[in-house]
Formats: structure tokens, sequence, C-alpha cells
């Protein structure tokens, strides 16, 4: 388990260091830069419109030096913490990163609540009912939840809460710590609407997983050794069925985190989905460098610990 | 504005300053209350707060009742001009000059005495040929010879030329005036600390992508104002989340941008008819077209005229804009006034008549003339709002004169970037806002050969000359016969490297419980709510 768990941490380590480059390169491949945008956007100045403007821009901010010299920089400010100024907010990322992290943080835990608390039971009850009338519901809900649009869930959501309640949540969006239940009503509705949206896949695979696991011989056993059919189900079928459920479920975290951009939007949530888009609009790249990394690394973490807790719960999977 | 018409309106605005004139209609009427906080929107937040070199309309949203300029449009009545730090000015005996006298005893936000080096200092950095100031900047640079301070209460410009657009020009909401010491503190006015300003508001807080808010400023030096004890501008970029607030009562105001289309306007008012008051206003906006005038195939008059004629604005409009708006209008009676061409001129011109039969044929013919197989080129379409769906249209008509593109859809930096390298022949839609209530805001902005929006690059000697004719002509009279000439060749010689579509409309709201907020002929210059007050 040492070298398993060692081996693992020692890949993560390369893993990153490619993060870095694809995202310093891929930022840099898109037509346009900064220098560009701001030249340009508010080129109301008479004759403000000229190459002399972006030239000065460009070597103010860097951008006129050789790119392994650009990326070597940030690579030894990122070491020590400092991941640069944002060109277009004018202050530094790591203060935008402090201010928009937590929120999409507690919007995508908030969603993955709702959704594993909502879909992991629909998908046991599924299987254990299969071919029953509530098994057809659950999968005609999980088929809906598949094929609304995301928007379409969240503008749907806004609509009945204007149409039937004349009700919606606070404008000035509350962090947490600030203003706890105002925060809970503002991040709930968003929550719901990307849990709608995930929950299906999550359901349907539970139920996979559990219709494989039912029909296993240690499950016929169990049943023959006459245990009750609820220790049957949640002791032996659903614990071995949750395996990939979990991992499908922590991918899914690590992609909410910059992945709720249209709920954000919908929903006035001022996290780093909608600071992002903004961002790689416009060509901001330290902002759209530091962001991408840090969804990457939690991604990688995350990644890394669900490969340490198969190791754990598993014993067969090792390394060759 | 003759010197005589000059000098009685600097009459009047010391009246007005001194207190000797009656306030606004509404507060005759109406007894005004104190306190509430108005909560209205902003459709994206200001990247940066230093209005002084950013042209954004979120940066004026967030700023403009924290600072005062030496005057400013009257938040009673928009169309007119009067004192703000300045109490009144005189104008020299030959035009060349304006002497403004400053207001004693008004204090900025932090405590400190306002003075003459504050206003120094603004307008050192404004019109500093260094610094890119697009908006203020852009309006004064080409007109003040020099700024003096003869004395500790007085602010003295000498003009290059008489210019008309000077005193439009200092009323502006873009030519306000910042801090000295805060402009020495901080370097710049980009961040919520340095939003210092003797206004009638304190700047509170701004929470990024969600709210900016003001509180009142118990020190504004006309202790009749403000009314309220704040504002609330929320951050809202979704259209259903804007719409859902105005539905829900969260907001109390729609303006400035963008407005409703006719359609949400009927959804609310069956929702809140009896709540609000929705009118149909000018966006003082105009929609355009885009032509690369340096290379082929627009760099040739004929197939600039072909598309000009080619394009069906009341068709476009209709299926844009539900009909609302001016098609073909360059400049707008209810915004630019006496200067705008008459409506009836303009839509019997060809390219804007209807039936549109006659002027395709001419376009097919033209086109013919230098391309016998018709035209094929690239179109490039912005891929944010509608901006592509529009270039769409636009290109499906373009097809009945034997002009086919095809859409390079791009978004916002990818756009920005292929304009500023000159890689379009055809910009498929765009929008570009009139800054200042003068018609030379647009005219220098879009069609003069260094204008900053001249994407096409289209120079014309001609119509230089008339621009600054236009500004140097201070004769009312003959300046809009200057207006009329420029806007009569544009509509029927050469559309330029801007083929002008037409002013957009949209629906706005207020709650009838805001009371004394008036819509703007511009809409930076009415976004104080100085004098505005709520019922409840």
């Amino acid at each position: 388990m040492l070298i398993y768990s060692a081996r693992r941490l020692l890949l993560f380590f390369p893993s990153l260091l490619g993060v870095t480059i694809i995202i310093f390169g891929l930022v840099r491949m898109v037509p346009g830069d900064i220098a560009e945008i701001l030249a340009f956007d508010a080129g109301t100045e008479r004759g403000a419109v000229v190459d002399e403007n972006i030239r000065r821009i460009r070597a103010e901010l860097g951008l006129d030096k050789p790119i392994t010299i650009q990326y070597l920089g940030w690579i030894k400010d990122g070491l020590s913490g400092n991941f640069g100024f944002s060109y277009w907010e004018k202050r530094p990322v790591a203060e935008i990163i402090r201010e928009r992290f937590p929120r999409s943080l507690e919007l995508a835990a908030l969603t993955l609540v709702i959704a594993v608390v909502w879909a992991v039971p629909l998908g046991v009850i599924s299987a254990v009912r299969q071919n029953t009338w509530a098994d057809y519901l659950v999968r005609v809900l999980s088929i809906s939840g598949l094929s609304l649009p995301l928007f379409l869930t969240g503008i749907l959501i806004l609509y009945v809460l204007v149409r039937f309640f004349a009700w919606l949540p606070p404008l000035d969006f509350r962090d947490f710590t600030d203003q706890p239940l105002e925060n809970l009503q503002q991040l709930i509705w968003p929550a719901l609407a990307q849990a709608i949206y995930i929950s299906a896949p999550i359901t349907r695979l539970t139920r996979s997983q559990m219709l494989d696991v039912i029909r296993e011989d240690y499950v016929r056993t169990a049943r023959a050794k006459g245990l009750s059919e609820r220790i049957v189900v949640y002791r032996h079928a659903f614990r071995n069925a949750l395996l990939p459920v979990v991992t499908f479920i922590g991918w899914w975290g690590g992609r909410l985190l910059g992945g709720i951009v249209i709920m954000e939007i919908i929903f006035g949530v001022p996290g780093m989905g909608t600071s992002l888009i903004a961002a790689v609009s416009h060509r901001d790249y330290p902002t759209v460098q530091a962001m991408v990394l840090l969804m990457a690394l939690v991604f990688l973490l995350l990644n890394l610990f669900i490969d340490l807790l198969y190791g754990l719960l598993d014993p067969r999977i090792r390394y060759a | 504005m003759g010197m005589r018409r000059l000098i009685a309106a600097a009459v009047v605005l010391a009246g007005m300053a001194a207190g000797v004139l009656p306030l606004g209609a509404a507060l005759a009427q109406e007894t005004a209350r104190r306190g509430g906080i108005v909560g209205y929107w902003d459709y994206s937040d200001p990247a940066r707060l230093d209005w002084m070199i950013e042209s954004a309309l979120s940066n004026q949203q967030a700023t403009a009742g924290v600072y005062s300029g030496l005057l400013q449009y009257d938040p009673d009545d928009p169309e007119q001009i009067v004192p703000d730090l300045a109490t009144g000015y005189t104008a020299d005996a030959d035009g060349l000059g304006f002497a403004f006298t400053l207001r004693q005893g008004v204090k900025w936000h932090d405590g400190r005495p306002f003075s003459t080096a504050d206003v120094k200092a603004s307008f050192d950095r404004m019109l500093d040929p260094k610094v890119k100031s697009p908006r203020c900047g852009a309006l004064l640079k080409d007109i003040v010879a020099k700024v003096q301070y003869p004395d500790d209460q007085t602010v003295h410009f000498r003009l290059k030329f008489p210019a008309a657009t000077f005193l439009p020009s200092i009323a502006s909401a873009w030519c306000r005036i910042a801090a000295k010491h805060v402009l020495e503190r901080d370097g710049d006015l980009q961040s919520a600390k340095s939003q210092i300003g003797t206004g009638p508001f304190k700047f509170k807080r701004y929470e990024r992508g969600s709210i900016i808010e003001w509180e009142r400023n118990p020190d504004y030096y006309d202790p009749r104002y403000p009314l309220v004890d704040g504002v609330r501008q929320y951050i809202l970029t979704a259209p259903a989340r804007q719409m859902a607030a105005a539905k829900t009562g969260q907001i109390d105001l729609w303006y400035p941008y963008p407005p409703m289309t006719k359609t949400q306007a009927d959804e609310l008012r069956k929702v809140r008819g009896d709540q609000v008051d929705i009118i149909e206003w000018p966006v003082n906006n105009v929609w355009v077209v885009f032509l690369n005038t340096t290379k082929p195939p627009f760099d040739n008059v004929d197939l600039r005229r072909a598309v000009h004629l080619a394009l069906d604005r009341q068709e476009l409009f209709a299926k844009i804009f539900e009909g609302v708006g001016l098609p073909c209008a360059i400049l707008d009676v209810k915004t630019d006034g006496a200067f705008a061409l008459p409506p009836e001129e303009v839509n019997a011109t060809p390219g804007c008549r209807r039936p549109k039969d006659q002027d395709i044929a001419e376009a097919r013919r033209l086109v013919a003339r230098h391309y016998p197989q018709g035209l094929d080129m690239d179109v490039l379409a912005f891929a944010y709002s509608n901006q592509t769906a529009r270039a769409e249209l636009v290109v499906s008509q373009l097809r009945k004169a034997n002009i086919r593109g095809k859409i390079r859809s791009l978004e916002y930096g990818g756009a920005y970037s292929a304009i500023g390298r000159g890689d379009f022949q055809m910009i498929g839609s765009l929008n570009t806002a009139n800054f200042v209530k003068d018609p030379n805001g647009l005219v220098s902005q879009l069609y003069i050969s260094k204008g900053g929006r001249n994407f096409g690059k289209w120079k014309s000697e001609r119509f230089d000359k008339l621009a600054d004719a236009g500004v140097r002509e201070i004769d009312t009279a003959k300046r809009i016969q200057i207006y009329y000439e420029m806007q009569r060749m544009l509509l029927n010689e050469d559309p330029s490297g801007v083929v002008m579509l037409g002013r957009e409309y949209g629906y706005y709201f207020r709650d009838k419980r805001l009371r004394n907020y008036h819509f703007a002929p511009v809409m930076y210059d009415n976004l104080t709510f100085m004098k505005s007050w709520l019922t409840k």
C-alpha cells in the first residue's frame, strides 16, 4: 500500500507540470491579446488606435518577452504564491481567487450534496424494484434531467419562483460567513438546477451498478443465509456498487468548480466561473492561468484522493 | 450659440446657483420625501473604476453620483446645463475663453477641502497627451489650448478656436473633478478606496459580480440633496434575472442599457402595469455595419454604396427590435435636436426609401460593374449578445445584391484583435454609443479619419473639413447646416466605412414610487440620483 501511494504521489507532480505547460500554451494560442483589446475596445480618443499603443501595453505587461521567459517567470512567481496581477481588473489575481473560489466551492458542494442525497437512493430503489412502476418513474425522471438543457432548468426555476411565489432570493450576494441564511437562499436554487442535471447520470450509474452487484454470487449467498433484504441490499450490495459511483461523484466535484458558469450568470452568483469567462474573453492571462491551474489542481487532488481511497477500499488494486 | 446667448446662459446659471430661480417643477408640485434606497442594475461589472481613463457605461454607472463636475446636466431637465462645482462662468469677449468661478466651502468625502488644485490635477491628467483619456480627453484635447488658474476661485480655459462643443463637454459626466490628494496617493482611480468625490453620494462598497452601493453624503455642498439615503446597483448579467428582478419589484428603475424589448415591456406591463411607468426611449446608440476601406472590395466607393443601397433597414429593425427605433437615421431628432436631418428627408433617400426594388437593382448594377460574377467576402461577427444573428440578417439581405458574405464569428477578444489588425472586410453588426450631448460626439468617433471607432479607416478630406467646421462654428443655425451636409453626404454619396443601419430605441421603466428621475438624451448624463426621491 505504501509503495502504491508513493508511486501515485510521484505521478501527481509530472501531471501538474504538464497542466501548467498546457494552460500556458493554450491561452496564448487563442488569437488576440490583452494589449489589442485594451487599445481597441475603448479606443475613442482620436489617434489612439495605433500600433505604438499596443507595443507600449505589451511592454508594460511583459508580453513582449520570449514565451519561455514568460513561462519560467510565471512558475517562479507561482511557487512563491504570487499569481500575478490581473491585466483587466488591475488587482492581484490572488485577491480575485480569494473572493471567488470559496463561493464556487460552496456552490459545488451544495450541488453535490443535493444530487447525491437524491440520486443515489433513487438509483438503489430503481435497481431493487427493477421493472416496476417505481423503476419506470425513476428512469423517466433521470432521462428528463439529462435531456433538459441546464440553462433552461435555471430559467424554469426562476420562472416558478416569480410566477407562483412572486419571490426571488436577495440580489445582493452574501457570503456564508457573513449572512448564512441569505447565502443559502441565494445558492440553493442554482445548486438545485445543477443537481437536477447531474443527479440523472448518478442515478443511472447507481442503478446499473446495483443491478450488476445484486446478481453476484455473494449476494445470493447472503440471501441464502437468511439475512433480511435490507441488510442484503445496504450492507452487501450497496457498498460494493458504490465504488464507481464515488469515482463519478468525485469527477463531477472537480468539474463543478468551473462548470457552473451558466448557473452563476442566471442566478447572479459572483463565483469563479463568471470571472474565468470574463478573463478568457479579455485575454487576461494571469487570471485565466491561475484559475485554470487551481481547478486542475483540485481535479488532480480529487483524483489522487480517489485513487488512494481505491487502494484502501479494494486491496486488489495495485500498480504492477 | 451666439456670444449674447452664452452670456445670458451664464447669468441664468449663476442665478440658479445662488438659489434665486426655482428648483425642479416636480419638487414644486409634490413635497419631496427624504430617505429610502434606490435599487437599479448594471449590465456588467466595471472592470476598473477610473472614469478618467475608461469608457464603459458600467464605469460611469458605478461612479456617477460620487463625483461632481464644474457643470452638469440638470437632473430636473437633463437637456439643460446647470452649475455644479462652478457657480457660473463667463465667456471671454473673443469667444476663445471661459472663466469658471469655483464654489467655496465644498469638501471631499474624506473631509479635505476642495480647491483649484483639484481642478488642475484633474484636467492636467485628462489633457495629458501621454494619458489615454477616451472620453473627456477625447472631447477636450483638440479644443483646449491651456488651462489657467488666476486665483484660488477661478479656472480659466483658453481654447484653440471657438468651439460649440466645449460647454457640453465640460458638463459631460466624463469630465468630473477628482481629488488631487487621492490621485497623488493612489496614482489613479481604479480601486474602490480611491472613490473619494464631492458628489451627493459616498462610495460605500463594491462586491464584484454582485453590488455597487452608494450612501448619502451628509456634507454635500447643497444641503437639500441628495434626498434618498443611498443607491444600490446590482450586477445582473443574465436577461432572465434582470426581468425577474423587474417583475418582483427588486429594482426601481430599468435604465440605461440594454433596454427592454417590446415583448419584455408588454410582459412587465401585465405583471406590474399599475406600479411602473414604461416608456419608449432612445438608447443613444447607433447600429452599424463597418466596411474596411483600406482594402478591396470596400476601398471602392461603388461597393460601399452597393451595401448601403441593398440593406433594408426597416426590415432589419422589424426583425431585431420588433419595429422599434429609427431605421437609417444618423442623428436623432430626439437626442440631437435640430442637428438631425428631418426623418422624412432621410426616409426618402436611396437606400432608405421603400420599396427597395429600385435600390437593390442599382446595388446589383454597382456590384456587377466590378464583380460580374458577384462579390464573395468575409464578414466578421461578434459572438456576443445577438450580434452574430444580426450579422446573419445583414448577410442574407446583401445576397439580393449579389454580395455573398461568409460569417466569421469571433468572441470579444478575438474580434477586437481582428479589428485592430484590420483583418476584416466587413463587420456585420456592431453598436456604438454617443457619449456627449452634441452631434460631434458620434461624428468624431465614427467618421473622421482619426476617429477612435472609425474601424474601417475611411478617410475623406471633405468630411474631415466639415467635421472640423462643425466643431468650430458657434452659430447654431450655420452649425445645423454643416451637420445636414455631413448627413446628406453619407446618405447620398459615400456611406463611408460605417454603413448606418439606424438609431436604437427600447423600453425602460421607472417604479412609480421613484420620483423626479428623468431619462436623459445621453445615457451617461443623469445617473447621479441627486434630486430623485422615493414615496415610501
